[in-house]
């Protein structure tokens, strides 16, 4: 019965535990000081990965699941009018995966900050922060409504731009943060203009409505070539993805991790947009190659630009340019043959799964590498490879975690990255041979880079200086230790998500239709 | 010269001013039907009230603008509520760091007394800086009742701080604005709003639990059938809305409070802590 009713409202829940928990983090560490803040942090959290889950659980039993905030029922979408008017969620299996992925994100984030910024003034703002980024991730994804997804970005690019400038000492972090902070006040205005775009058209913001009755003029056009470039911009994409090195590299650790989830989630709006919004009316073939070429062109700058990099962490925030890339080749072959059943069939769908395989595999991966230079930097309190040396004598455990993840992205065997890195070769060969060898060849110069890198870094010769330096703390290990054992367990028994997550989630963002219908009977 | 184009131009500008004022609609009118007619014209079930039905059954409100706010996209005002809190939050993380000895530039104490503006500038916040902050009170405590409400009172009191800041200079802010205690007032306005939002959760998150035929034991509270047409106004209407346009107001007040004070004396740090000092003592 309370399962049932914590199931129904769990859309909701996980949105609102967040915002609650942040509101209540700066109350509580007034009243009851810094111990008991930590432990409603963590209690939160864990919390909320039980209500994501719930909702997880939900969707896939039920399909995809509406939330209408404020009405009679969670269900009452239309309640006698005949455009939806209320705001609502909906949550199909997608978003139900890019919910859990933020949410295991963060929960990590959480557990990981404890003990690293430990010795930094101002944190309960700084778990707000967290809560309110995670809060904006969550109704980025879980939207179904376009006024209420800028509002959601707005909340994510402000308290991004806070963390990533929480290191206010070191005079490049507000630089990064305020680099971060254009680059999102450009593409939110652009967001909110192309929803005054359709506002003005159609008298609604509701995707699914707009889907319904959606036509292909010249302002809809327009809207979709501002609602592209915005997040394009927001995910990393090639043209724009200057802002995403600094960002990732000045934030601090544990944020940085964050900050891959709400790229992620951009990217997942551009494939809300592409294929639900403009589903019906698109020209795919069009859309789906300028994907393509954005996907492979940020494949090839990301790894020759990580190849030049002497940061830890720049070299990383790079490769993940190059990750992103392969979504987006990965999902616009999806869109390139989407009106094409014979070649959907085939291939397309695979290609799509690898995709969304790999969104999660590079997410999980991405984030040890992070958490493992954030232990690196939490001993020796610097990011240059140049000083760096002989590391894995003192910091065995967080080297063994280095080496998992690093093989995760570049896709070796017994790590996630190589099931969904070979989905993605061989059905992108079938669609065109020429973008699977440059993905294959750009993951082999990942490999070489992660492997010098780790070279360089931990083993060889060790330094004076960091002779004495100890491992970090527990608190900081076991999130690393979780990431590992979920690369290695996804890795050799693939079927556990492919089967129950990103099957489904593939089949929800491919079929317009049901999304539509949920809300509007036609 | 300069003075009679100045004069001129003061003119013409009063006489604008004056003219708009004396052409201003009473309150209440016109009363814009159409945008009404817009919720009732998909409606269906169109049998209970001609005029309003749709928004006033459904939310309490008795003008369609706060009915959009407060309730179809309550949830949006809360998330606009949290950009705000986020840009506050983030204000206050990012000044937390200076302490003293960032400013290597002392004042005496008897330029501190010549702080600010004018007297006359001084004289006249004096006798507005209570005005404002009645006006602003006013429109959040009436933002249910009219086309607008807690966001818009908020700013109108945070502009008067504002103006006391300029008028007097910056270093008197500490000494009428706390910056611990305006955060208390901002995220318990915050927790509030969010947490009348979950005791909707009987039936769905954001749902207005007291608005009209829906709690007769608590009409007295805020369930009264809300008048239309141009009238004074009940204050007890609206279910839920009166409650949540006061929390959003509290939020807003003293967020731009604290935005207020980290702008004008956040940079200034050294005086900033030594008149805490001062105060603690």
């Amino acid at each position: 019965m309370t399962l049932d009713w914590l199931s129904i409202h769990s859309p909701a829940l996980v949105v609102a535990i967040p915002l609650i928990a942040a509101f209540a983090t700066l109350l509580i560490s007034k009243l009851a000081g810094p111990k008991a803040r930590n432990g409603f942090v963590v209690t939160t959290l864990v919390l909320e990965l039980i209500i994501g889950i719930l909702l997880a659980r939900y969707v896939l039993l039920k399909g995809t699941t509406v939330y209408v905030f404020g009405g009679v029922s969670p269900a009452a979408t239309l309640a006698g009018y005949t455009v939806p008017v209320r705001i609502m969620f909906e949550v199909d299996a997608f978003s139900a995966t890019m919910a859990l992925v933020s949410i295991g994100l963060a929960f990590l984030a959480g557990i990981y900050s404890l003990s690293y910024m430990k010795a930094h003034t101002g944190l309960d703002k700084y778990y707000t922060l967290s809560f309110l980024l995670l809060a904006g991730m969550l109704g980025m994804v879980c939207t179904g409504d376009l006024f209420n997804f800028f509002v959601f970005l707005e909340i994510t690019s402000i308290a991004g731009s806070a963390l990533v400038a929480f290191f206010m000492h070191r005079g490049e972090a507000p630089e990064a943060a305020y680099k971060y902070m254009t680059i999102c006040t450009v593409g939110g205005l652009l967001v909110l203009f192309a929803t005054a775009l359709f506002y003005s058209e159609y008298d609604a913001l509701n995707i699914a409505y707009l889907a319904s009755v959606l036509k292909f003029g010249v302002v809809e056009q327009v809207a979709l070539a501002l609602l592209l470039g915005a997040l394009a911009m927001k995910a990393g994409s090639f043209p724009l993805h200057q802002w995403l090195p600094d960002a990732y590299s000045e934030a601090p650790c544990p944020i940085t991790i964050m900050l891959v989830g709400s790229t992620l989630a951009s990217l997942y709006a551009l494939f809300r947009v592409c294929f639900t919004l403009y589903g019906g009316v698109l020209n795919t073939l069009i859309i789906g190659w300028l994907v393509i070429i954005l996907g492979v062109l940020s494949i090839f700058v990301g790894v020759t630009m990580a190849l030049l990099q002497t940061d830890f962490k720049r070299l990383l925030a790079y490769s993940a340019i190059s990750q992103i890339g392969y979504m987006l080749l990965a999902l616009g072959v999806g869109l390139a043959v989407l009106s094409d059943p014979l070649a959907m069939d085939t291939y397309g769908m695979r290609a799509m799964e690898g995709g969304i395989f790999h969104l999660i595999n590079d997410a999980t991966c991405k984030a040890l590498l992070f958490l493992a230079v954030g232990a690196v930097f939490y001993a020796t309190k610097t990011r240059d490879l140049n000083k760096l040396s002989g590391l894995g004598r003192n910091l065995k455990y967080t080297s063994v975690f280095f080496i998992i993840g690093a093989l995760g992205l570049a896709g070796m065997p017994p790590c996630n990255g190589f099931v969904s890195k070979l989905i993605i070769y061989e059905s992108v060969y079938q669609f065109n041979p020429v973008l699977s060898i440059i993905a294959i060849l750009a993951s082999i110069v990942t490999l070489a880079i992660l492997v010098k890198v780790f070279y360089s870094a931990f083993l060889g010769p060790r330094v004076e200086e960091y002779k004495n330096i100890e491992e970090a703390p527990k608190s900081m290990l076991i999130p690393m230790a979780l990431l590992a054992i979920v690369i290695i367990i996804f890795g050799l028994f693939p079927d556990i998500v492919l089967g129950k997550l990103v099957t489904p989630a593939v089949h929800a963002l491919v079929d317009q239709l049901s999304y539509i219908t949920r809300v509007v009977p036609l | 010269m300069r003075k009679i184009v100045a004069s001129i131009s003061f003119l013409i500008l009063l006489a604008f001013l004056l003219f708009i004022a004396v052409k201003l609609h009473p309150f209440g009118e016109p009363e814009e039907r159409e945008m009404d007619d817009y919720f009732i014209k998909g409606y269906y079930n169109e049998t209970q009230n001609k005029v309003i039905g749709g928004a006033q059954n459904e939310s309490g409100a008795n003008n369609v603008v706060t009915a959009v706010v407060f309730d179809y996209r309550g949830f949006d005002t809360l998330g606009e509520a949290t950009v705000l809190f986020s840009a506050v939050t983030g204000v206050a993380a990012l000044f937390r760091r200076l302490r003293r000895g960032m400013m290597e530039e002392k004042r005496s104490e008897a330029e501190r007394k010549e702080e600010g503006l004018s007297k006359i500038v001084k004289t006249i916040t004096n006798i507005f800086y209570p005005l404002i902050l009645i006006f602003g009170l006013y429109v959040i405590l009436h933002g249910h009742l009219t086309p607008g409400g807690g966001f818009q009172g908020g700013a109108v009191v945070a502009s008067a701080f504002a103006l006391v800041a300029i008028a007097y200079g910056k270093l008197i802010v500490p000494k009428f604005l706390n910056k611990e205690k305006m955060s208390v007032v901002e995220t318990s306005g915050l927790v509030g709003f969010i947490g009348l939002a979950f005791l909707g959760l009987t039936t769905t998150f954001f749902f207005n639990f007291l608005a009209v035929g829906r709690t007769p034991p608590l009409s007295w509270l805020s369930g009264t059938v809300p008048l239309w047409g141009p009238n004074p106004g009940a204050l007890n209407t609206g279910g839920v809305l009166p409650f949540m346009n006061l929390a959003v107001g509290a939020e807003v007040l003293a967020g731009l409070g604290i935005i207020v004070l980290f702008m004008l004396v956040g940079l200034l740090p050294e005086e900033y802590e030594e008149q805490k000092e001062e105060e603690k003592k």
